[in-house]
């Protein structure tokens, strides 16, 4: 199905897509299995989008072909990466070659063996204007000077089936200076670029996890008999899955609303919706994957059901691609903007 | 407006939820217990096999 939106894809709209995505939102098998996971379908983008003949044909042809996997190296423990003017990695020219020194971690992907590729962001030029200091930049997985340090956990979760998340080192990593992704100074764009339809896509997976969970939650409480009746007949119970029917209506029209704006007016105009679903979708599942747990007793927690690992990812959702509050502070700057 | 999906997203909907009922729902039991002997033997950084790669 990928790349999804482009023309060598399955070229399908972004409202096509969406109904798409949420189905494959309900198991956390299905976007690979469609090989629509991340980070491997941002750096696909990325490379579809930025990348040059040469780039692609030998990196994104095999991602494409899922006979390799990729990271996403932007994060760094050092500094508060949400505002990612600050990422601080240095990519500096020495003659041919690009050098790259610093530290990274929440490098998604990077653990897995058959990872090969990794998409590196820092600064080409401390000096140029803030939004032009950094660049983006392909270095291979086994070149001299990267170290794994280790794979970060997710509530305790490794991630290790799907490529983990790694605290990478970088020292003197020398790769050839055509790796660069559309030159130097671009670093910022891409990645704007990178996480824009990012958002949209955890936002409609997760509408398709909430539906699972809201599933769950029915099927358990329809079983379960405790003090001589169903768990469904109790008005608790009934209250928390209307609301999750609820909410996920509601998250469903505004994520293909948005989904709609982004074909039609592109992703600028489209922005303040973007925003809204990465701020609404993430903590509307977290609440509903919470009741379907509750529902379940401790087998909710458990590995016996999937509600643990789903509550554990809409959880982290709230931060991964940029904090709840980052968005929210850029969208309240807009909406006050009109009476300034 | 028009709340109703097109008929190319129909089409591939019901494909894609024909792919989990027949393959994704049966393989997650088969992914559990595959990652968990990966894990076992310190491969836990590796795919399950029921994922194909």
């Amino acid at each position: 199905m990928f790349l999804a939106h482009h023309r060598e894809g399955a070229g399908l709209t972004n409202l096509q897509y969406a109904p798409l995505a949420e189905l494959s939102g309900g198991s956390h098998l299905t976007p690979e299995a469609l090989n629509c996971a991340a980070p491997d379908t941002g750096n696909m983008e990325v490379l579809a989008e930025f990348g040059t003949k040469e780039q692609q044909d030998r990196w994104l042809r095999p991602l494409l072909d899922g006979e390799i996997r990729s990271a996403f190296c932007m994060t760094e423990p050092d500094v508060a990466s949400s505002d990612a003017t600050n990422i601080s990695t240095s990519i500096s020219r020495d003659g041919d070659v690009y050098v790259i020194n610093g530290r990274k971690w929440w490098s998604s992907g990077a653990m897995d063996p058959r990872c090969k590729i990794l998409i590196v962001m820092g600064k080409t030029n401390p000096d140029a204007d803030r939004h032009r200091q950094q660049s983006q930049i392909l270095v291979p997985a086994d070149t001299a000077g990267i170290s794994i340090k280790r794979g970060v956990t997710v509530f305790g979760y490794t991630d290790g089936t799907h490529g983990g998340h790694a605290e990478i080192e970088f020292t003197d990593v020398r790769v050839p200076a055509r790796n660069i992704i559309s030159g130097e100074g671009e670093g910022f764009a891409i990645a704007q670029a990178r996480l824009g339809p990012g958002r949209i896509h955890h936002c409609m997976r997760q509408i398709g996890a909430s539906e699972r969970a809201l599933e769950l939650m029915c099927r358990r409480v329809t079983d379960r008999v405790a003090w001589g009746k169903p768990l469904a007949e109790q008005g608790v119970i009934q209250d928390w899955i209307a609301e999750a029917r609820v909410r996920i209506e509601a998250a469903r029209l505004l994520v293909l609303k948005t989904a709609w704006l982004m074909d039609t007016v592109g992703n600028k105009g489209a922005h303040t919706e973007i925003q809204a679903i990465k701020i609404l979708v993430p903590q509307a599942t977290e609440w509903i994957m919470d009741k379907a747990i509750q529902a379940h007793g401790a087998g909710g927690v458990s590995q016996d059901f999937p509600l643990a690992a789903l509550w554990a990812h809409a959880r982290t959702l709230r931060l991964a691609d940029g904090p709840d509050e980052v968005h929210k502070r850029s969208l309240a700057h807009r909406e006050l903007k009109k009476y300034s | 407006m028009d709340f109703a999906y097109d008929a190319r997203t129909e089409e591939l909907r019901g494909q894609l939820q024909a792919f989990i009922d027949e393959h994704i729902i049966p393989a997650e039991k088969v992914f559990e217990e595959q990652a968990a002997e990966l894990a076992g033997q310190g491969r836990g950084w590796e795919r399950p096999a029921v994922m194909g790669t």
